[in-house]
């Protein structure tokens, strides 16, 4: 397993190497200059060539990829153009905000749906798991915006339930603030969950060692908790454990509606300022985590699952 | 036996997602409603970039500069037309009879508020040799200002003669100079504190203004009175100065400002009384403040919410680019003309602004010196029919002949919407529009390298003069400067050149009316409309006056701190 990650590992250099030249041409040569949104209405030719050159963007393309290249070595992002802080600490400042709403969210989202999964597996066919297909669907149909703006106001406003928007970077009392966008989250993420955990566990049920289960005369409970659940658990936890990696990137619309400093409204802050350095920095964290995620999950399966050999 | 612990299991499994489902709402639920005594929560609409006056180019960075420090000059916060009067200045200037030496006397016994950056921590008093630093800091081209234009090219020489005495020598007369003075960015900074702090002095301020940083982060910016702040009052010779006349300031011991970008939250937050006014009325939430009858809603008034409308220093337009062969140039004059007159901007008043918006006729707003209500543009009253007479005169009728234009925007619904109704309006006159979306960035590099035919756009008045509105169509500022139509006739920009110099009075405005009848005749823009500025208060919240060019109305403000806790007091955290 060790040199099949060793290879992993290898093989994402040129995959970087592909996504570099992509980012960089998005925001290098189709975005728009930045010096012009820097400098304001009352920019003169002379200004905007002095910035040009204080930020390097008068070097030639090739000398700025390498620069960028270099950034993506260093992890060292420089600083950013907009609000002058160094990336590095923006950056390490957004994550536990991010986390604290979504990992709470993630766990909470994950258990109910695999909860609910089983129990419509176990009643499968019936009026209950017609029902919970229908709301899964009905959920899933709702856009995010609809249930924030909806939570927002009838849960925060109307009934006080929550603080409207707000954080507070004090380790319990920000619980405060992301309780309502961590509900959110939940409600937005069970619909599909509860629609890939069912058919997991029923793409189980069907299976030759389940029939034998229940030829050797095992109650449909026992069936279920210790044969298919057990055997079902191996797409889940690869499916739940490529997600995990993303968290840390916080959610743009939740963290940009409830006024959460994490890296989801760090993002969407660079990209109305046409901040470079951050969504460059953003999209290269994002397309590591993408990649280790992949890494792990692939791991994951030779771990959880024997007869998985990677070589 | 078994049915029964199935059952009891099933029930348990509910028991415990719903458990957990209700949990966040039990520590939420617990929330107790804080009373913060003399504190003022206000939101603000955007992130703050910077607490910086050397780069605070946007109007909340500004309105976080405005807490923290303060210039020589400043506009009284009661008195309009706007009046300008000393801040860190003693008195208004000496101006040498050449209009280009400046000579003020600082204030005595200011000081810089207490920060490690000085010796004990404890700030020492202002010198003008801190304004000739700070004024030098904003010309160095390694700091890259966005405020640099404030005296590049302006400013000759900047010395401290003594102490308290600064002159600035102008390169040549500008009648201007003392509303740039006015402007955050034109601030006191303290040489220590930039050298100490370095690139992250953009959130360590150290200023000699009413406020003090206590904490800073992306979401929210806490601020305390400042404890060495020198003694000023809230102004007393001015008509509506009301029972805080002569009153120290500020009021507030405490200013939190919320970072509140998106409108649904922004506008729950101070309907929930956790605000005391609000700024940037949400659009989708004019209707429950204005009627339709245009006049403050009754929930508004049962809840004793002030709604404060005045004009705001502002313009919208559409610009053609002057160089550009299909809409620009003296030849398709009649075309530009044409398109004024067809476009009727009367619907977009009622439709997107409640009628919170007037036509624009002009270039200067209503408020600014110089605003004439009596003038009416010949091209902006809507006339289908002399528009159409005007295509057929030359070759065109129903728009035959005429090629498609490129009409480019911001992608936002309210901006595509607005482009829209400009496309229906140019289609009954037989003229073709392709709409293009852009981003800002993406719109203002375009606009910046000439390249768009035409595009929407809007200007807010850095200063209350006319000039600033001139300008927009001096041949010199073409792109990528503010003459963003690339607008070039050689008699308005002598007639500028003579003008913006002058002082405003009968001359000036003399010379600024025949600039006038030149730009309305050419059409470079098609005139929109000028905006409403609103804001909502608390009936606790005193002192609120809307003012275009004042960034820290906090200073100001004063909250009934009984009333407010009287009613439930202010969700605090």
């Amino acid at each position: 397993m060790t040199t099949y990650l060793v290879r992993r590992l290898i093989y994402t250099v040129p995959i970087l190497f592909g996504v570099a030249i992509i980012i960089f041409s998005l925001f290098n040569l189709v975005g728009g200059d930045p010096t012009y949104q820097m400098l304001g209405k009352h920019a003169t030719p002379a200004q905007i060539a002095e910035l040009r050159h204080e930020l390097g963007l008068d070097r030639t393309k090739l000398q700025q990829f390498g620069d960028y290249l270099g950034q993506m070595v260093t992890f060292d992002f420089g600083r950013s153009y907009s609000t002058k802080q160094k990336i590095s600490e923006m950056i390490w400042s957004g994550i536990p905000p991010s986390l604290s709403l979504a990992i709470p969210a993630f766990i909470v989202e994950t258990l109910l749906a695999l909860i609910i999964a089983m129990l419509v597996a176990y009643f499968r066919g019936s009026l209950f798991d017609r029902i919970v297909v229908v709301g899964c669907v009905m959920g899933m149909s709702v856009s995010a915006l609809a249930y924030i703006l909806f939570g927002q106001y009838v849960f925060a406003y109307l009934f006080g339930f929550f603080p409207i928007s707000g954080y507070d970077p004090d380790p319990i009392l920000r619980f405060k603030y992301v309780a309502l966008p961590a509900l959110i989250w939940v409600t937005v993420s069970l619909g599909i969950n509860v629609r890939v955990f069912r058919t997991f566990m029923l793409d189980e049920v069907g299976q030759d060692y389940v029939r034998t289960a229940r030829a050797k005369g095992l109650s449909e409970s026992s069936t279920l908790f210790k044969h298919i659940l057990k055997n079902a658990m191996i797409p889940v936890i690869t499916y739940v454990v490529i997600q995990i990696p993303f968290l840390i990137t916080g959610s743009f619309l939740l963290e940009s509606f409830f006024g959460i400093p994490g890296l989801g409204s760090i993002t969407i802050d660079a990209i109305h300022n046409s901040d470079f350095p951050v969504i460059k920095a953003m999209t290269t964290i994002e397309t590591l985590l993408f990649i280790f995620g992949n890494l792990l999950t692939d791991a994951l399966y030779s771990v959880v699952d024997p007869r998985v050999r990677l070589k | 036996m078994l049915f029964k612990m199935a059952k009891a299991r099933k029930a348990g499994v509910f028991f415990l997602a719903a458990a957990i489902l209700a949990a966040p709402v039990g520590v939420a639920g617990c929330k107790k409603k804080r009373v913060l005594g003399n504190t003022l929560r206000v939101a603000l609409r955007q992130k703050v970039r910077t607490i910086d006056p050397a780069h605070g180019g946007d109007y909340y960075s500004n309105v976080e500069v405005a807490r923290a420090y303060e210039g020589l000059l400043r506009y009284n916060y009661l008195k309009r037309p706007y009046e300008i009067e000393p801040a860190l200045a003693e008195s208004m200037p000496e101006i040498s009879k050449d209009g280009r030496v400046y000579t003020f006397r600082i204030k005595k016994g200011v000081r810089f508020q207490n920060d490690g950056c000085f010796p004990n921590a404890i700030g020492r008093e202002l010198a003008a040799s801190d304004f000739v630093y700070s004024f030098n800091r904003l010309l160095d081209p390694k700091e890259a200002s966005e405020n640099k234009w404030l005296f590049d090219g302006k400013v000759k020489e900047v010395k401290a003669v003594d102490a308290q005495t600064l002159t600035i020598r102008l390169t040549r007369p500008n009648a201007v100079f003392l509303h740039l003075l006015t402007m955050p960015g034109a601030s006191v900074v303290a040489r220590e504190a930039v050298e100490t702090y370095g690139k992250d002095f953009a959130y360590h301020p150290v200023g000699t203004g009413a406020f003090q940083l206590d904490r800073f982060s992306p979401n929210q910016i806490v601020w305390i009175k400042n404890p060495s702040f020198r003694v000023e009052r809230f102004p007393a010779d001015v008509s509506g100065a009301g029972e805080d006349a002569g009153k120290p300031i500020p009021f507030a011991e405490k200013v939190i400002d919320d970072v509140i970008v998106e409108d649904q939250p922004a506008w729950l937050n101070f309907m929930q009384g956790n605000h005391d006014y609000l700024m940037k009325l949400p659009k989708d939430n004019v209707a429950a403040v204005w009627g339709a009858d245009h006049k403050p809603t009754k929930e508004l008034r049962d809840r004793r919410i002030d709604l404060l409308a005045a004009p705001a220093a502002d313009f919208t337009y559409v610009a053609f680019n002057m160089e550009d062969p299909a809409v620009g140039g003296a030849k398709n004059r009649y075309l530009r003309q044409a398109m004024s007159l067809a476009y009727d901007e009367a619907p977009t008043i009622e439709k997107f602004y409640l009628g919170l918006a007037a036509r624009a006729e002009f270039l200067v707003p209503p408020g600014i010196p110089g605003y004439d209500p009596s003038f009416k543009n010949p091209f902006r009253a809507y006339d289908l029919t002399k528009a159409r007479a005007i295509l057929e005169r030359n070759g065109h009728p129903e728009g035959r002949g005429i090629p498609e234009i490129t009409y480019e925007t911001l992608s936002d619904s309210t901006q595509r919407q607005i482009a829209e109704y400009f496309q229906r309006s140019m289609a009954q006159l037989g003229v073709k529009i392709k709409i293009s979306v852009a981003t800002w960035p993406e719109l203002l590099s375009r606009i910046r390298k000439k390249q768009p035919q035409m595009f929407g756009i809007s200007w807010l008045y850095d200063y209350p003069d006319a000039e600033n509105g001139y300008q927009l169509l001096y041949g010199r500022n073409e792109s990528p400067g503010p003459n963003e139509a690339n607008y070039k006739n050689a008699r308005y920009d002598a007639l500028y050149e003579k003008a913006a110099p002058m002082k405003d009075g009968p001359e000036r405005r003399k010379l600024f009316a025949k600039m006038r009848e030149l730009a309305v005749e050419d059409v470079p823009w098609i005139f929109g409309l000028h905006r409403m500025e609103t804001r909502l208060t608390h009936h606790w919240t005193r002192n609120y006056k809307i003012h275009a060019f004042e960034h820290n109305v906090e200073k100001y403000l004063r909250v009934d701190v009984a009333w407010r806790d009287a009613e439930g007091g202010l969700a605090g955290r």
